[in-house]
């Protein structure tokens, strides 16, 4: 037995997925939660709920003494913290290790170097990491910034030195932007983590972001788990993650994957993180930043691999070394991640919120599904809008990719709107099918046809059909108070494609 | 003389019910079944083709379904609902102002604009704060800003009144 218990300092998808490896390995497990997530699906899936009694995540997903107090009552032995909130606060590892628990994840050490991303970059230098032009430490002053754009050109990126998730990030072409941007980007940097501090880069045209999954237990040994691409993203939030990258030959990827181990073994790092790189269109890759934590699209390594990593996370915090070496670990197939967001499209992909009325997953082969809702859970406005992961596995990218077609279709969720539709426009764009696309797919092909021209390919049968549903609808419920005439029809029983 | 008008992503057909369990959608001719599984999901049947379809938000002449992975704003009208909203939109033309609605609940960070200003349509007029992002919110019409609502700093429900435009 790893641990008795363990308390998982988050909530949504990404607690179930832990909550499940907790389960599988005989651990217990501690869901908490805030005021509107008190009937959220994992406060029900876990063996123990506790509440935050809060609203904002500041007050609750956020409160530490609160989280250690649960822990203490609940007789909880060790903290996941899953991504996002607390899961790349060296301070929170400390209060967890000082608490006499154990932290499922690095150390305070690890995340202080290559947490803060201007540290990182100083490591990585030192290191001979190639990495993208811009400031080392973080840009106090708007004088600063504009001086120092001027310097390496434009455009650039401000980006929050805490943060990631696009949260705190503007991009920028000139100079006139800059004042409103570098506010902005201060303001949201300072609401999403709690820091205001942004840094400066250059901006690369066209690139592929290219991130290396590596392990590594107490003792010093590490492995990677080859490369993910996550490139479709709109404002830097990740949409589809596919493993491998469509693009990778063995020769970058033993570099890439060299230099992962190399920045782990930089900061001492153990348990699970990533290296994020950008990649240009001749292959020369970039240090983006070091994610110290699990990250939302590791389930794509899982498949290609099989290899869990969440329960990996937590053998190896409770100090067990890793049971394989690198040559035991093998690429096999290909796998895709696409995230569902409650979103609008048309209307600036603006987050929908409400109750989810109904909701039927999609099944078959190779396809699994991380959900975070179920029928009856409120979206709210207090919480990404992130509901649930589809992720496929084929034998090759096109099996996966056709697999995904097929899933996403027959995904059922009411109640709030999704990004269905733009994950389908995706997944039959040439660009992505070519495997040749950009982080600037979304920007350069999507958002011209936004809004509304982007569905226009959709076939006749599909128009009809819509078309039909609701004038039958509409008609039924006009000429009759009952159910008489949907009754009539289901008396048939031959709902079968033949006739 | 077309049964109802059906409005599919601002797209319009009309529709005929020519027999019991006949469709005709500009002119195609459909045989149709239906199955409520619930009041949220259903079965369709066209000719030989059974569709999963979602009935996501909306109420019986409004609403937004899913179909294989696809949404569809849509908005049923009868005959003489058609008739009405000619009438309508006549006047509306005449009227010239437009009402900005905010799109979800959220706080207002920031007013970009002021009373007497003049918009393009697309241009960003405000910014609103939900789930910790800040979102952009654009003028979906040209024309002068004839009334604010907010104030910054003001919590907004989603539908509440943003802006009047002119």
């Amino acid at each position: 037995m790893y641990f008795n218990k363990i308390l998982i300092a988050n909530r949504g998808e990404i607690a179930v997925r832990i909550i499940r490896a907790a389960r599988e390995l005989g651990i217990g497990s501690v869901a908490v939660y805030s005021d509107p997530d008190k009937s959220a699906l994992h406060v029900k899936y876990a063996d123990e709920s506790y509440p935050l009694n809060g609203i904002s995540a500041a007050d609750t997903y956020l409160n530490i003494p609160k989280l250690l107090e649960i822990a203490k009552i609940s007789g909880a032995e060790a903290v996941h913290p899953g991504y996002g909130f607390l899961s790349e606060r060296a301070h929170f590892i400390t209060a967890v290790e000082d608490a006499g628990l154990v932290f499922i994840g690095p150390s305070a050490n690890s995340v202080e170097m290559m947490g803060s991303k201007t540290g990182a970059r100083q490591i990585m230098k030192q290191n001979g990491v190639p990495f993208v032009p811009g400031t080392t430490e973080p840009v106090e002053a708007v004088e600063e910034a504009t001086a120092f754009a001027s310097k390496i050109g434009y455009p650039i990126l401000i980006k929050a030195s805490a943060g990631g998730g696009g949260k705190g990030m503007k991009k920028i072409y000139n100079s006139d932007e800059m004042e409103e941007a570098f506010f902005s980007a201060k303001r949201e940097a300072l609401s999403a983590f709690g820091d205001s501090a942004v840094y400066i880069e250059k901006f690369i045209e066209n690139p592929k972001h290219i991130e290396v999954q590596i392990l590594g237990d107490k003792f010093g040994n590490y492995v990677h788990v080859f490369e993910r691409e996550c490139s479709v993203q709109r404002r830097h939030q990740k949409i589809i993650e596919e493993s491998p990258s469509p693009v990778m030959d063995i020769n970058t990827r033993k570099k890439i994957t060299e230099t992962a181990l190399n920045a782990a073994k930089a900061c001492n790092y153990y348990n699970a993180g990533t290296i994020e790189l950008l990649m240009d269109e001749k292959k020369n890759f970039y240090f983006l930043e070091m994610n110290t934590r699990l990250q939302v699209e590791h389930p794509v390594t899982e498949l290609i691999s099989g290899i869990d990593l969440v329960k990996e996370q937590i053998k190896i915090a409770a100090g067990e070394k890793l049971s394989f070496s690198q040559k035991d670990i093998k690429l096999s197939g290909h796998a895709i991640e696409c995230r569902i967001y409650a979103e609008d499209p048309d209307n600036n992909f603006l987050p929908s919120t409400g109750r989810i009325t109904y909701h039927r997953l999609p099944t078959g082969p190779g396809v699994r599904v991380d959900e975070g809702i179920e029928a009856g859970s409120d979206v709210t406005m207090h919480y990404d809008p992130m509901l649930s992961k589809v992720i496929v596995y084929g034998s090759d990218r096109h099996s996966a990719i056709e697999r995904m077609k097929i899933a996403l279709a027959s995904y059922s969720i009411t109640g709030v709107q999704t990004n269905l539709s733009v994950l389908l426009w995706l997944l039959n764009n040439d660009s992505f099918l070519s495997g040749k696309y950009s982080i600037n797919l979304l920007d350069n092909e999507f958002f011209p046809l936004v809004p509304g021209k982007w569905k226009e390919c959709i076939c006749d049968e599909i128009e009809d059909a819509a078309t039909a549903f609701v004038a039958i609808l509409r008609d039924h419920s006009r000429n009759s108070s009952n159910n008489l005439r949907l009754n009539e029809v289901m008396t048939e029983n031959n709902w079968c494609n033949e006739e | 003389m077309p049964d109802y008008f059906v409005d599919l992503n601002k797209k319009e057909k009309s529709v005929r019910f020519t027999a019991p369990g006949e469709i005709e959608i500009d002119g195609r001719s459909y045989h149709y079944r239906i199955e409520e599984i619930n009041e949220n999901y259903y079965l369709l049947r066209l000719n030989n083709r059974v569709y999963k379809v979602n009935k996501v938000l909306g109420d019986k002449s409004n609403s937004l379904i899913l179909i294989e992975g696809k949404y569809f704003e849509t908005e049923v009208r009868t005959n003489l609902e058609q008739k009405a909203r000619q009438v309508l939109s006549n006047v509306k033309q005449k009227s010239h102002h437009s009402l900005i609605k905010s799109p979800m609940p959220g706080m207002v960070l920031k007013i970009k604009k002021n009373a007497g200003d003049e918009v393009a349509q697309g241009e960003s007029i405000m910014i609103l704060e939900a789930m910790k992002m800040e979102n952009d919110i654009k003028s979906p019409f040209s024309g002068i800003i004839k009334d604010i609502y907010v104030d910054e700093g003001s919590a907004v429900e989603k539908g509440a009144k943003l802006f009047l435009i002119g």
